[in-house]
C-alpha cells in the first residue's frame, strides 16, 4: 500500500516545536484542501498536544516523504521546523506507527485511552470533508478493531497513571464503599479539579471544596456536585471527613500533626485517608505515624504510578502482536484488491450466459420446471465457478506471488474478454461491498 | 459403605489443597490462571463434603459431632462454605487461600485422625448437647474467619502505612472490607461462644455425674470468652481502634488453637468429664 506519512511527536520534537506544527481543528479542513489539491487522492490529520500525523495515498506511484514534508513546512510557514524534527514513514512502517499510535503504545504515557477518541476524530475529520476513499475506510476499520482488541485483552489501560488519579485509587486500598463516605478538596487548581472529578466518577457521597479564593472553591463544588466551606475555618471540620485531597499552591504547610491528631480523636479511631498532592506538602508529613492516618503525598503516589507504568510496558509484546495480526488481516484484503473485480465480471459474465439460456426456455416449460433448471444451473455454474475463483482469491491473500496472480488474470480477462468499464465499475464498489 | 467413606476422606485433604494452591498461586503470581477454576472446584469439594458428612450420619447413626475429629470436618466444611458465601455476595475472590488453608489444616487433621464411632455416649444423644455442640461448632468458625481476616487487615494496613506496593497491597481488598469481615465474624463468634458456655454452664453439671468446673477446656473456653468480650467492649464502649480488636481476635484464635491441640494431647474427648 502507497501509504505516506510525516509524524513529529514527543519523541522527534520539544514541545515549544511540536506547537508550532499543531493543527486546530478549524485549521484541519484548509489544510486538508491544500492536501488534496497538492499530494494525496485520500489521507487524514491526527493533531494532539503531543504530536501531528499527517498520512495519506500519494496521486504518485512512487511517494516521495520528503516531498510531504516540504509541503507541509512550506504550508506552515515555520522556519525552526527541520528536517529531523519529524519522522517519515512509507507502506506497512507507516501503517504500524498509525496502528502503535492507536494502541497507545506510541504515547508520552503509555495507555492513555484519550488516543482512541483522538484518532476517530481524525478520521471522522476525513471523512467529513471527503479525504476517505476506500483505502482509508478499510484502514480505518483495522485501525478501530486493533484499539479494541488491545483494550479486551491486554491491561494496558491498567492502574492509575498520573497523580491525581493515582491519589484516588489509593484511598481505595483504605474505603471499600465511596458513597457513604465524605471528600474535602483543598484547593481548586487543576489537580484539584482532577481528583474531585475522579472522586465524583467513584460516586463519593459528599465533595466538600475549601479554596483561598472563594469564587473558585464555590466554581468547582458545583462543577462536581458538592457544596464548599470557608478556607479560614476548614480546619475545625476535618473531622467530618473520610477523604482529604490537599493540592493548594501554598509555599508553607497548612496543616499541622496537632490539627489532625485532634481531628482523628474527634473521629473515634474511624480513619481519614490524607491526599497531598500539593508541592511543597499542605500537611506535616508527621500525620502519616498516627494510627488511624493514611498519609500520601507525591513522591509515595510516584511509587504507584511507576509500578503502574512498568506493568503495561509488559503489555507491549503482546500489543505488537495484534497489530501484526490485524496487519496481515488488512494486507490480506488489500491484496485482494485487483483481483475482487476480474472475478466478479468473471462470474458476471457466466451469469450473464446462464440467464439469458434460462430466459429461452421461458416458453417452452412450465414455470415449475423452469425454477427447477434455473436453481439447478445456479447450482453448476457455483460448483464450475468455485475452485477457480477460491483459488485466485487465496493466492493473492497470500501476497507472496504476485506476477503469478497478474497473469491469471490478464489470461481471464483475455479469454473471456472481460470489460474493463465493469471492472472499473466493480473496482469502484469494492470499497462498499467487498464479499464475493 | 465404610470404604466409601475412608476413600472420601483421603481425597478431601487433597481437594482443599488444590483449591489453596489455586487461590494462592494467582494471588502471590498476580495472575488469573486459576480463576475460571476456583468456583467450580470449591462446589465440587462443597458436594463431596456434605456427601461425606451425610454418609458418616447414615453409616455410623449419628451426626459428625460425637469426637473432635469429626467436629474438625465440620469446621473444614463450615469455613468452606462460609467463604463460598462471602465470595459470592462481596465479590472478594482474593482470600479464599488464606481462610481455606485454615480448612485444609482442620480437614487433614480430621481425614488423619477420625476413627469409626459406632458407639456413642448417651450423653451426646441429648438435643441441649447438640445445641452446645453446634453454638461452639459456628464460634470456632467465626473466630477462625475473624483471625484471619485480621491478619490479612494487619498485613495490608503495613504495606498502606509503609507504602509497600508488592502483591498484598495489589490483592487485597480494601481495608475497610477486611475490618467489616474479621468484625463481623469476631461478633458471630463472640456470641455463638457465649451460647456454647451458658448451654454448657447450665446443662453439663446436672447431665454428667463426674462434672468439674476445672476441666482444661472449660478454663481455656472462659479465657477466650473474657478475652474477646474485653474487646469487644472496648471497641464499643471506649473506641479501641481497628488495629486492636484485630489484635483481640488474633489472640483469641491463638488461645483456642492452643487450647485444641493441648487438650488433643492429654485427652481423648473435648473434656475432661465424660458422659456414660
Amino acid at each position: 500500500m502507497n501509504l505516506v506519512g510525516v509524524s513529529i511527536n514527543h519523541r522527534s520534537a520539544s514541545v515549544d516545536v511540536r506547537e508550532r506544527f499543531h493543527f486546530p481543528p478549524e485549521e484541519i479542513s484548509e489544510f486538508i484542501s491544500y492536501l488534496k489539491q497538492h499530494l494525496f487522492s485520500e489521507g487524514f490529520i491526527l493533531s494532539t498536544c503531543n504530536r501531528t500525523e499527517v498520512f495519506g495515498i500519494p496521486y504518485k506511484e512512487i511517494p516521495e516523504a520528503d516531498e510531504v514534508l516540504q509541503r507541509m513546512i512550506e504550508y506552515k510557514s515555520v522556519k525552526e521546523l527541520r528536517k529531523e524534527h519529524f519522522e517519515l514513514y512509507y507502506s506497512c512502517s507507516a501503517m504500524r506507527h498509525i496502528l502503535r499510535v492507536a494502541a497507545s503504545i506510541d504515547s508520552m504515557i503509555i495507555g492513555d485511552s484519550q488516543i482512541h477518541g483522538q484518532v476517530r476524530e481524525a478520521f471522522l475529520f476525513s471523512e467529513k470533508y471527503d479525504f476517505a476513499g476506500v483505502l482509508l475506510r478499510r484502514f480505518y476499520d483495522t485501525v478501530l478493531k486493533t484499539g479494541k482488541r488491545v483494550i479486551s485483552e491486554t491491561a494496558i489501560g491498567d492502574g492509575a497513571v498520573t497523580v491525581s488519579y493515582a491519589a484516588v485509587q489509593v484511598a481505595g486500598k483504605v474505603f471499600n464503599d465511596f458513597t457513604t463516605k465524605s471528600a474535602l478538596i483543598i484547593g481548586a487548581g487543576e489537580s484539584a479539579e482532577l481528583a474531585a472529578a475522579h472522586l465524583k466518577d467513584k460516586r463519593t457521597g459528599k465533595i466538600v471544596v475549601t479554596n483561598r479564593t472563594e469564587n473558585k472553591a464555590i466554581d468547582l463544588a458545583r462543577r462536581v456536585g458538592g457544596s464548599s466551606i470557608p478556607f479560614e475555618s476548614f480546619k475545625d471540620s476535618l473531622h467530618n471527613f473520610d477523604i482529604i485531597v490537599s493540592a493548594t499552591s501554598s509555599p508553607s504547610v497548612l496543616v499541622s500533626k496537632e490539627d489532625m491528631v485532634k481531628a482523628g480523636k474527634q473521629r473515634r479511631g474511624a480513619a481519614i485517608c490524607i491526599l497531598d498532592i500539593a508541592v511543597p506538602r499542605d500537611f506535616d508529613p508527621g500525620v502519616g505515624d498516627v494510627d488511624s492516618l493514611f498519609y500520601y503525598d507525591v513522591d509515595s503516589l510516584k511509587g504507584i504510578i511507576d509500578d503502574n507504568l512498568a506493568k503495561r510496558k509488559k503489555e507491549i509484546p503482546r500489543i505488537e502482536e495484534i497489530i501484526i495480526e490485524e496487519m496481515i488481516s488488512f494486507y490480506s484484503w488489500y491484496n485482494t484488491l485487483d483481483v475482487v473485480p476480474v472475478i466478479k465480471s468473471f462470474r458476471e459474465f457466466f451469469e450473464n450466459i446462464r440467464e439469458e439460456e434460462v430466459e429461452k426456455l421461458k416458453t417452452k416449460v412450465s414455470e415449475q420446471e423452469l425454477k427447477k433448471i434455473d436453481d439447478m444451473t445456479r447450482r453448476l455454474l457455483g460448483r464450475i465457478m468455485h475452485n477457480p475463483t477460491m483459488k485466485l482469491r487465496e493466492m493473492a491473500e497470500s501476497g507472496v506471488r504476485e506476477k503469478e496472480v497478474m497473469q491469471h488474470l490478464a489470461t481471464l480477462k483475455y479469454l473471456f474478454q472481460l470489460d474493463s468499464d465493469t471492472i472499473k465499475n466493480n473496482n469502484e464498489n469494492q470499497g462498499k461491498d467487498d464479499t464475493l | 459403605m465404610v470404604e466409601i467413606i475412608h476413600v472420601i476422606s483421603a481425597l478431601l485433604p487433597l481437594a482443599y489443597a488444590l483449591l489453596v494452591y489455586f487461590y494462592l498461586h494467582d494471588f502471590y503470581r498476580d495472575s488469573q490462571k486459576y480463576t475460571r477454576f476456583t468456583s467450580p472446584a470449591m462446589l465440587v469439594t462443597i458436594i463431596f463434603h456434605g456427601l461425606y458428612l451425610i454418609l458418616r450420619s447414615i453409616e455410623f447413626e449419628h451426626p459428625p459431632i460425637s469426637s473432635r475429629f469429626e467436629i474438625f470436618s465440620l469446621i473444614a466444611f463450615g469455613l468452606l462454605t462460609l467463604y463460598a458465601l462471602i465470595e459470592m455476595r462481596t465479590t472478594v475472590r482474593d482470600t479464599g487461600g488464606f481462610i481455606l488453608f485454615f480448612a485444609l489444616l482442620f480437614q487433614v487433621a480430621s481425614s488423619l485422625f477420625v476413627e469409626n464411632t459406632y458407639e456413642v455416649k448417651p450423653v451426646l444423644k441429648n438435643a441441649v448437647i447438640g445445641l452446645h455442640i453446634i453454638s461452639a461448632l459456628l464460634g470456632y468458625i467465626a473466630i477462625t474467619l475473624s483471625a484471619t481476616y485480621s491478619i490479612l487487615y494487619l498485613v495490608l494496613y503495613k504495606k498502606i502505612k509503609t507504602k509497600n506496593y508488592g502483591v498484598f497491597y495489589q490483592r487485597l481488598p480494601s481495608l475497610e472490607l477486611l475490618l467489616k469481615l474479621s468484625s463481623m465474624g469476631y461478633k458471630l463468634g463472640f456470641v455463638f461462644l457465649t451460647v456454647a458456655i451458658v448451654v454448657g454452664g447450665l446443662w453439663l453439671p446436672i447431665a454428667i455425674p463426674n462434672f468439674s468446673a476445672y476441666d482444661p477446656k472449660l478454663i481455656f473456653t472462659m479465657v477466650i470468652w473474657v478475652l474477646y468480650g474485653i474487646g469487644f467492649l472496648g471497641r464499643t464502649f471506649l473506641h479501641w481502634q481497628n488495629k486492636t480488636l484485630m489484635y483481640f481476635s488474633l489472640a483469641g484464635f491463638a488461645l483456642t488453637i492452643t487450647s485444641l491441640i493441648v487438650i488433643s494431647f492429654f485427652t481423648s474427648s473435648f473434656h475432661l468429664f465424660s458422659g456414660k
